[in-house]
């Protein structure tokens, strides 16, 4: 005959998945938090690099050289990169890179 | 004796499980509230950025026919005016911040001068804008209420010049 399990086991054994379960369900919930945060940043960097983009562009058309705008953006951390589309294979217009710590946030193509 | 001792034992494991609990769901909730903070207030930056300059070069752009921009002063303020005809008369809508609102006022063009900032109806929450003209471009940037400085340009096709009230 089966020796019966003492209560205060069962108990334990319940109480210890319990809490297993809890913190897979607490590593999902973090990670999804994480993702939350991370997809907020880029949002907010993307926002503030179409704006600088867009002054870039604004200041080309205007006719600006593309050298007095190579600041653009810096005091909040972003670099401008232009690429003027015209200066070898025919076509015409730029192409206009904002990057944040190294990395291509944004990349406006403007026409001739 | 023995069964006493397992008696504690167990007591002090299943408390030590729910104060594990305990701490598992004070740290979720923690994190979860500070990436809620920063999700506002990054959200709230995107807003003043998006809504406020966005509504700004888009109304430049609506109104950017010939001698239709100018920028200057209004009342001691910066604002942007906007010139145009409608019914054989002028008139002019000016954009402007005001009392930690950014406002917008249409008037008749030759009244601009009997209206006063406080005369115009606000538009959304904005601590300070400032409008400066270059080289043909206008250099416009904001100050959301948490000093959060956000700038952008634009150039209308039909040009811009300098005025005051």
């Amino acid at each position: 005959m089966k020796k019966p399990v003492a209560r205060p086991v069962l108990l334990l054994t319940e109480l210890i998945l319990d809490l297993f379960i809890f913190v897979v369900c607490t590593a999902v919930c973090a990670g999804l938090l994480v993702k939350a945060r991370g997809m907020s940043r880029d949002a907010q960097q993307l926002t503030a690099a179409v704006a600088v983009a867009q002054t870039a562009a604004e200041n080309l058309r205007a006719g600006a050289s593309v050298s007095s705008l190579s600041g653009l953006g810096a005091d909040g951390g972003y670099a401008v990169e232009i690429l003027d589309r015209g200066a070898g294979d025919g076509a015409s217009g730029y192409e206009i890179t904002v990057s944040y710590d190294g990395r291509a946030v944004y990349t406006l193509e403007t026409g001739g | 004796m023995m069964r006493r001792r397992s008696g504690s034992l167990n007591t002090a494991a299943v408390l030590s499980l729910c104060a594990a609990f305990f701490l598992l769901a004070m740290g979720l909730a923690v994190m979860a509230s500070g990436v809620y903070r920063s999700v506002v207030s990054a959200s709230d930056l995107d807003y003043t950025r998006r809504t406020a300059l966005g509504y700004l070069v888009n109304q430049i752009r609506r109104g950017d026919v010939a001698e239709g921009v100018a920028v200057g002063s209004f009342g001691g303020v910066d604002a942007i005016f906007l010139t145009q005809d409608e019914a054989g008369s002028r008139y002019t809508t000016c954009l402007y911040c005001y009392e930690g609102e950014l406002r917008e006022l249409y008037v008749d063009a030759s009244l601009l001068g009997d209206f006063s900032p406080s005369d115009g109806i606000a538009v959304l929450p904005l601590s300070s804008l400032s409008v400066r003209l270059s080289d043909g471009v206008v250099n416009l940037e904001a100050e959301d209420e948490d000093g959060v400085r956000s700038s952008v340009s634009v150039a209308p096709r039909c040009g811009v010049w300098e005025a005051g009230s």
